[in-house]
């Protein structure tokens, strides 16, 4: 593989507190690095056919990728092991078993998973090079979507209630939420289960 | 390993995302005692 110049972004909490690259740029750069973020998972998404092109991952789940996404959040490996026994959790699962989304083409693809920003090495503020080795599982496209929004929802919120929270922060997450659906044609009513889904 | 390989070609050559290019796969583990590309 060829050596790309750029640079990473710091981990997720740490793009919002400051002390970095992303977080101590001016005002209005960070925004274009959302945004060329998110255009960067529509075209990935966009690729025709993925169930053709990218049928090497196929293991005899991909029309069934959400079920088993779910059956692996509620394994005893995640309820157990990782995290232990939790009521908040089962009513989780409980809600998304009973808020099963049905509602639109599942349009299954390879799915980037949760390395969303984490994963793009950037020129200035615009990606140099995506890794897109992680693509291993498949899923339906919100849940990149979510990947991206779910944090940057949560630690603007909850910068929000600092004073100096500066303005561009808080509205990370709405920049998000308004540039999404035009890049990715992805429907908000859909997300909110893929949001449950994530945290 | 392999599946990382193709899907960094076909996503460099079926879009314009910017990927880094990938020009080998060695399989072998005889060059550094892992599978690397």
């Amino acid at each position: 593989m060829d050596y790309v110049e750029g640079r990473v972004a710091a981990r997720r909490h740490a793009i919002h507190v400051g002390g970095n690259w992303f977080a101590d740029a001016p005002v209005r750069t960070p925004t274009r690095l959302q945004d060329s973020t998110v255009e960067v998972i529509a075209k990935l998404h966009s690729i025709p056919e993925p169930e053709k092109t990218f049928g090497f991952l196929d293991d005899g789940w991909i029309q069934n990728a959400l079920r088993r996404n779910l059956n692996w959040l509620k394994s005893g490996t995640v309820r157990g092991a990782r995290i232990g026994r939790s009521s908040l959790v089962e009513r989780g699962l409980d809600w998304l078993e009973a808020h099963w989304p049905e509602d639109v083409p599942p349009r299954i693809r390879p799915d980037l998973g949760d390395s969303r920003v984490g994963n793009v090495l950037y020129d200035g503020f615009r990606p140099a090079a995506v890794l897109t080795g992680k693509w291993r599982r498949w899923a339906r496209r919100e849940m990149d979507v979510a990947w991206i929004h779910l944090p940057h929802t949560g630690y603007s919120r909850t910068l929000a209630q600092w004073q100096e929270c500066r303005v561009r922060r808080t509205s990370c997450a709405r920049g998000l939420r308004a540039s999404t659906p035009s890049h990715t044609g992805a429907r908000w009513r859909t997300l909110h289960w893929f949001y449950v889904y994530s945290v | 390993m392999d599946h990382q390989f193709d899907v960094i070609r076909l996503v460099g050559e079926q879009t314009d995302v910017p990927v880094p290019r990938v020009r080998w796969l060695e399989e072998t583990g005889s060059v550094l005692a892992l599978r690397f590309f």
